[in-house]
């Protein structure tokens, strides 16, 4: 079971442009919101208004996908400085980026890129996220990625490689539950033995998506609901560590809010059902933000 | 002997390289993908090469959607692969990875056929701007009424930065204003209609309004840090006998918030 080192928040939705009417007209019942960094930590219009308002009432997850914590590239201090005031301003119950790297030679190509599993890129990124960690003052989780290419040269299976990145580094994980089953589908591993991988104690949060089959492969998309095989390992994972905070990511074709809670109800009732006691959404809750250093 | 493995920073610009390859010279080894069930792993890169261009496509169109109309999706789509071959982004945001769009189209053939574009585009990115600024404590036409006429001409005015200026030869504000409407139904006279647009944000509203030449005169000169006096000799010299009403334009600017404070100019005293 989980070592509950980690907020528990339930189960939430991210805050998405197209729901920003409807959640402040209506204030709708929800256990938290995961908020794209980006979106919000160089505007301080409208998009910074909502975020502070939705804040007010609900707990916030901050979730980045520029950090690139395994690019070559020096760290961008001036994207960290952002984050940081950021992360002061509106005190989020989990800060969180993705393993990966998204450019090199100061150009970047703004996607979540594959790393190889091997030694070297362990070494590389587990200094930068203790770097990290260090400025912003508090502990990260990061995400395993979906990919569509694997590395010859990598010498550890990826479940392998996120578990010692987080055990070495003393970060989180961010298991996205359907990007392990994409993954499992395109490379050609069993879901489940990845997620026997994963040390209990290093998860901190769960995502939960929508993928389109292409021709041959599986890609990730955000753009339709989650599919009995995920959450047939969404239950497998929750038997294992118990309930973890769990986000469904909905991007593309993003429907109206109240299906997109019910995607969430789904989860929690799931949650509910194989760990006991009753989740309840909630408008109100004030837990204390993220875990410090 | 088998190749050495390569390093990560040769991985990431094999990859680079692959995924933008007008504008990353690859200066590593050859890297070996795993084969995807029955395909060369090089050839799934294809997937993030899209991506890439994708997601380029679908964040200049959010913010140049009025330029996305003029176009039509094909042509804006060519025009977003050009301008991303000639300035590969380099801002870890995606959503300001259009921010010379505008430069890039002063000097293009796009504006051959369609001269209006560039401002059009800087219209657009003023927008843009405009809408994420950070807003200050506007001062309030009360507070203007204590300065002597020699204080007025000699300060610099600090506008907030939400507001801008773009001047155009082109009614480039009708064209914006019906960007939400089918093509078909635009029709638009463009002969001899320059517009002067202030953009500025009202509480969480973009605002575009047009101004008159003079204003729009003493406006650039302001908002680049010139002084009433540096100012008026041109306004002067641009608008003749007719002294236009500079403290009119003054009052309107503080109602409407956009004058955050003034800083004294230094007398040279030598
Ligand atoms: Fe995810």
């Amino acid at each position: 079971m989980n070592a509950q080192r980690w907020p528990q928040l339930g189960c939430g939705v991210g805050l998405r442009t197209e729901h920003y009417d409807s959640i402040i007209q209506q204030w709708p019942a929800m256990d938290w919101f995961e908020a794209i960094s980006e979106n919000f930590m160089d505007s301080w219009g409208r998009p910074r208004h909502i975020l502070e308002q939705v804040r007010q009432r609900y707990p916030v997850a901050l979730h980045g996908v520029s950090l690139s914590i395994g690019s070559v590239d020096p760290l961008d201090e001036r994207y960290l400085k952002h984050l940081k005031a950021l992360v002061e301003q509106i005190e989020p119950i989990i800060v969180s980026d993705h393993l990966c790297w998204s450019g090199v030679d100061g150009k970047n190509l703004h996607d979540l890129l594959p790393l190889p599993f091997t030694e070297e890129a362990i070494r590389h990124v587990v200094s930068r996220i203790q770097q990290v960690q260090e400025f912003l003052g508090c502990r990260i989780l990061l995400e395993n990625v979906s990919t569509y290419v694997t590395y010859a040269h990598s010498t550890l299976p990826e479940w392998e490689f996120l578990a010692t990145v987080a055990q070495r580094s003393g970060c989180g994980i961010l298991l996205d539950i359907n990007n392990v089953y994409v993954n499992a589908f395109n490379h050609q591993f069993d879901p489940y033995e990845y997620l026997r991988g994963i040390p209990s104690e290093r998860v901190g949060q769960f995502h939960l998506a929508g993928h389109t089959p292409m021709d041959g492969y599986l890609f990730d998309t955000h753009s339709r609901p989650v599919i009995d095989a995920v959450w047939d390992l969404y239950r497998e994972a929750l038997r294992k560590w118990g309930a973890i905070s769990t986000l469904i990511e909905w991007d593309e074709d993003v429907p109206p809010f109240p299906q997109l809670a019910e995607e969430a109800q789904k989860a929690r009732a799931i949650s509910n059902q194989i760990c006991g006691g009753a989740q309840t959404s909630s408008t109100a809750r004030h837990p204390s933000s993220a875990a410090r250093l | 002997m088998d190749a050495p493995e390569p390093s990560l920073r040769d991985v990431q610009r094999w990859i680079g390289a692959h995924i933008q390859p007008e504008t990353t010279v690859s200066t590593a080894g050859d890297v070996r993908l795993n084969p995807q069930r029955n395909i060369p792993g090089i050839s799934r890169l294809s997937v993030y090469a899209h991506g890439y261009q994708a997601r380029l496509r679908q964040a200049l169109a959010e913010v140049y959607e009025s330029v996305h109309q003029v176009l039509g999706t094909g042509a804006f789509s060519e025009l977003v692969d050009s301008y991303a071959r000639r300035f590969p982004s380099r801002d870890y945001n995606l959503n300001f990875s259009g921010r010379h769009l505008p430069e890039f189209l002063v000097n293009s053939l796009w504006v051959q056929r369609l001269p209006f574009l560039a401002d059009l585009a800087q219209l657009e990115w003023q927008v843009c701007q405009a809408f994420h600024a950070i807003s200050y404590p506007p001062i309030t036409p009360a507070s203007l009424h204590g300065q002597s006429f020699e204080d007025w001409h000699r300060v610099r005015f600090i506008f907030q930065p939400s507001v801008s200026l773009v001047r155009s030869a082109w009614p480039i504000l009708d064209i914006w204003e019906v960007r939400h409407r089918p093509r078909s139904e635009v029709n638009i006279d463009l002969v001899e209609r320059p517009h002067n647009v202030v953009v500025s944000r009202s509480e969480l509203q973009v605002r575009c309004q047009l101004v008159n030449l003079p204003q729009a005169i003493l406006l650039e000169a302001l908002l680049a840090g010139q002084t009433l006096d540096e100012t008026c000799e041109r306004l002067s010299g641009d608008c003749g006998e007719n002294l236009p009403p500079i403290y009119e334009w003054f009052f309107q600017w503080t109602q409407q918030g956009w004058i955050v404070r003034w800083e004294q100019t230094h007398v040279d005293s030598s």
